[in-house]
């Protein structure tokens, strides 16, 4: 074959790729828009007859006589949406209906597909049935091979409280490729009270950083005071440990404001966490560790510690926080001035003076908060 | 005349290497993209929407708006992107010293006033006359000062901030309700060193726009933008797509991306000496992670949709065309040692290396073959022969990987209609006769104002969006 011809074959080679995709994207995109179309009408019509027949329960078996065989997908899907936007006795009713039509021996099924997607589809309606079979089969599902269905059963697992052990939920999502995902760490917030049990034990275990990380926010997120003297434990812990990252983190502070805003090392973010947590607790114990803190090397801490002080919002952290209103570094001076407006008159009148002050530094702060509020210097 | 005939035989030999490399590398990024799509699209399908918004995992955003003389779409563009679902956002207009009337039209119509707010200068910007806000926007603030470039009112606006994450948004554009969610996503994956994301840009001329949001989905009526409906297809689902899997991804579009505040602090913001700053952030902030050794990622999301105005005429089209190879240009020449250099990774040794082959030299290469075909048919060097061949191959090529790229925007979008994929192929088709020509000729001229020095944006044309009637 000549060099000729052959350019010539590849060029009609090619022409003849283009047409055939032409042709495909024409013919599927008109079917698909046709079969879009059908079946928003039909899911608007089995909404329709979903919730009146959610008020009638004794007619389901009429409703599901009118189903055609493509339904229950449409339903499942349905249902899936309206789940999680409904409250109440609306939860349980739809429940109802679903058992009613098999949609949950359908999506136990599909638990079992070859697709992931539709494992994790499946995962994430099954998070409202409470069937022991079912959660036996979520419980499987922690072991899925793709990390998505994990999640899902996860999810589903916390929203039906049968979480059986904090610690096999670690192993399965927080030590695999996940544990830096905010999705888990939801999941680890929606534990719930029962677990706080097993979440302190997670801290005082030889865990990695970030599993204790896990842990710290959700005991935070819980509210559970018996939290607090774990999480106290742990910051003077991290900061005793941590001793090396934290001289490290510290000699590399200079005041540009091109100084690294992030925590460099977990150390630090756990320290960080605890605070966090703390700030939400809101519990007296916490005062002495978040006054230390008020003067730890790390900036964000102490910028959190302002933060979490102002929460508590004992006077006994005045003093330092209107120190704070010269350091180095602008968020901690910011949040220390935040701190001391929400501590309410006596953290005004401070500000006042400092705005008053002759510190070029915390008069600026100081003064442009108060301005900001609305409080005349 | 022998001399002549080597460099005629010698540059000839380089037009048919290059072109052949680039469609190698074409064909390449059409397979990457369509692995990438397939499994993008599972992992978006799975999106709940509705969980993002109740769970408390979406990170805040600042929404940055920079506006020089927008007085046509500002009020609606604000609308848009207050009315947008995301649970914690704050947007923050910068009108950026506009001679028109586009602060008094926010003023006015947002019933707004003057205000304090304390702020750190983080990164450089000019001076701020005023700040505005209005009770019933606690989420708006409208910052006037004095006219300083996109970068700077982008920076002056990064100072003004207060979350995590900043969305810099132009400001004749518009986001899709669920816009932030989806951009939100690689963040949520990876919150730690996720550092930027890109959502994808579609042009909204032709769509039918109600109370700042696209509402029926149309191509542009007009032909100009037609034909650049295709090449926006290829650029955000063919090239973007490719670069990103290669963790090589260069431009984040200055219309729609994502940052964490912080990375930009960084960097020192967006720099002031160039037009194609929305490139070079993302090109420093590759340059800043990758000296220091620290792990950190880009992401482009393909079904965060941004909604922006395709130029209607050619002087438009022509000063936005050559603006932009001339920021390219300028981003490559301020970071050139990273070029080919293994230490940059994948950014600098193809994704660096890439542009400047393709999108500095390739435009040279491509004019000089149009002034050598006739050279070369007077000395003889070509025939009509392997002349028609090679044109008929390059032209059925180009029109495979546009349809190509058709069959990836049906993976992606699921409301275009069939009739209008019939047009886009047809513009496809068109497109190689007169604007790939004019596009090659509009990035020389973008070439030649680098060389000069040519600064400034040159005006930009904006028109008020299609309404659609009231209900």
């Amino acid at each position: 074959m000549g060099f000729y011809t052959l350019i010539h074959w590849v060029s009609l080679l090619l022409a003849g790729a283009t047409l055939a995709i032409l042709l495909i994207v024409v013919v599927r995109q008109a079917y698909r828009g046709r079969r879009t179309q059908r079946e928003l009408v039909r899911r608007q019509s089995l909404m329709a007859l979903a919730l009146e027949y959610i008020e009638e329960p004794e007619f389901i078996p009429a409703f599901k006589a009118q189903l055609k065989p493509a339904d229950q997908r449409l339903l499942v899907d349905l249902f899936a949406e309206l789940l999680p936007k409904v409250r109440g006795d609306y939860v349980e009713k739809v429940v109802h209906l679903m058992r009613a039509m098999g949609l949950g021996e359908r999506c136990l099924l599909q638990l079992r597909s070859r697709k992931w997607w539709k494992r994790a589809d499946a995962a994430a309606v099954l998070g409202w049935f409470q069937e022991p079979q079912i959660v036996n089969a979520l419980e499987n599902a922690l072991d899925d091979p793709q990390v998505q269905v994990r999640l899902e059963a996860a999810r589903a697992l916390t929203r039906l409280h049968a979480v059986q052990s904090v610690a096999g939920l670690v192993a399965r999502l927080a030590v695999v490729d996940a544990s830096h995902s905010l999705a888990v760490q939801e999941i680890f917030r929606s534990l719930g009270p029962a677990a706080v049990t097993e979440l302190i034990g997670v801290l005082e275990c030889d865990l990695p950083d970030q599993v204790k990380l896990l842990a710290t926010d959700a005991l935070g997120h819980i509210g559970d005071p018996r939290a607090v003297p774990a999480l106290l434990k742990l910051f003077h812990h991290t900061g005793k440990r941590a001793g090396d990252p934290i001289h490290e983190h510290k000699s590399r502070r200079v005041p540009s404001s091109n100084e690294p805003g992030q925590p460099t090392n977990a150390s630090v973010a756990l320290r960080l966490a605890v605070m966090q947590s703390l700030s939400v607790l809101v519990d007296p114990r916490s005062l002495n560790a978040i006054l230390a803190a008020l003067e730890d090397p790390i900036w964000e801490v102490r910028a959190q510690a302002a933060q979490c002080a102002s929460q508590l919002g004992s006077p006994a952290a005045l003093s330092r926080l209107e120190k704070l209103l010269q350091d180095d570094h602008w968020w901690v001076r910011f949040h220390a001035a935040e701190a001391l407006f929400k501590l309410g008159e006596t953290g005004v009148q401070t500000l006042l003076k400092t705005a008053r002050g002759t510190s070029a530094r915390g008069a600026e702060i100081a003064s442009g908060l108060l301005r900001e509020k609305g409080v005349a210097v | 005349m022998t001399l002549l005939w080597t460099i005629v035989r010698w540059l000839n030999g380089c037009v048919l290497a290059l072109l052949l490399v680039q469609s190698v590398i074409y064909l390449w990024q059409i397979i990457v993209a369509f692995i990438e799509l397939r499994q993008h699209r599972r992992r978006a399908s799975r999106t709940d929407t509705w969980w993002m918004l109740t769970s408390g995992v979406a990170l805040p955003i600042s929404i940055l708006v920079p506006a020089h003389n927008e007085e046509e779409t500002i009020v609606e563009n604000v609308r848009s992107m207050l009315a947008l679902h995301y649970p914690d956002f704050e947007v923050i207009v910068i009108n950026d010293g506009s001679k028109d009337r586009t602060l008094s039209v926010l003023i006015a119509a947002l019933n707004l006033q003057k205000l304090d707010r304390v702020w750190h200068q983080e990164v450089p910007h000019q001076e701020i006359r005023g700040l505005y806000g209005s009770p019933r926007h606690p989420r708006l603030l409208v910052v006037d000062k004095l006219n300083g470039g996109k970068s700077d009112a982008l920076n002056a606006g990064i100072n003004l901030s207060r979350f995590p994450l900043f969305c810099a948004v132009d400001a004749d554009s518009l986001l899709d309700q669920d816009s932030l969610l989806q951009v939100m996503r690689p963040f949520i994956e990876e919150p730690e060193e996720m550092i930027a994301v890109g959502g994808r840009i579609c042009i909204v001329n032709g769509c039918t726009v109600r109370a700042g949001q696209v509402t029926e989905i149309a191509l542009p009526a007009r032909p100009l933008a037609l034909l650049q409906s295709i090449e926006y297809i290829r650029a955000f689902l063919i090239a973007r797509l490719a670069w990103s899997r290669l963790g090589a991804m260069l431009i984040i579009s200055g219309a729609f991306g994502l940052f964490k505040r912080d990375a930009a602090v960084r960097v020192g913001g967006y720099s002031h000496d160039t037009v194609g700053e929305d490139m070079e952030i993302v090109v420093k902030l590759h340059r800043y992670f990758r000296d220091r050794n620290q792990k950190y990622q880009m992401r482009y999301v393909a079904d965060s949709v941004c909604w922006t105005q395709a130029p209607e005429t050619f002087g438009v089209l022509r000063r936005q065309r050559s603006r932009w190879q001339r920021g390219m240009m300028q981003a490559l020449a301020k970071h050139r040692k990273m070029i080919f250099n293994p230490r940059y990774g994948p950014v600098g040794l193809w994704g660096m290396g890439y542009f400047f082959v393709f999108d500095i030299i390739g435009p040279i290469v491509e004019a000089a073959g149009f002034l050598l075909v006739p050279l070369a048919f007077w000395m003889d060097e070509v025939t009509p022969q392997f002349f028609l061949a090679w044109l008929s191959l390059t032209f059925t090529y180009g029109v495979f990987l546009s349809a190509s790229s058709l069959l990836l925007e049906m993976m992606v979008t699921r409301t275009t209609r069939a009739r209008d994929f019939a047009l886009l192929m047809m513009s496809a088709v068109l497109e190689n006769f007169g604007y790939r020509q004019l596009n090659n000729l509009w990035r020389l001229e973008g070439i030649w104002q680098f060389v000069t020095g040519k600064q400034g944006w040159g005006a930009m044309q904006r028109t008020k969006f299609r309404q659609s009637p009231g209900p």
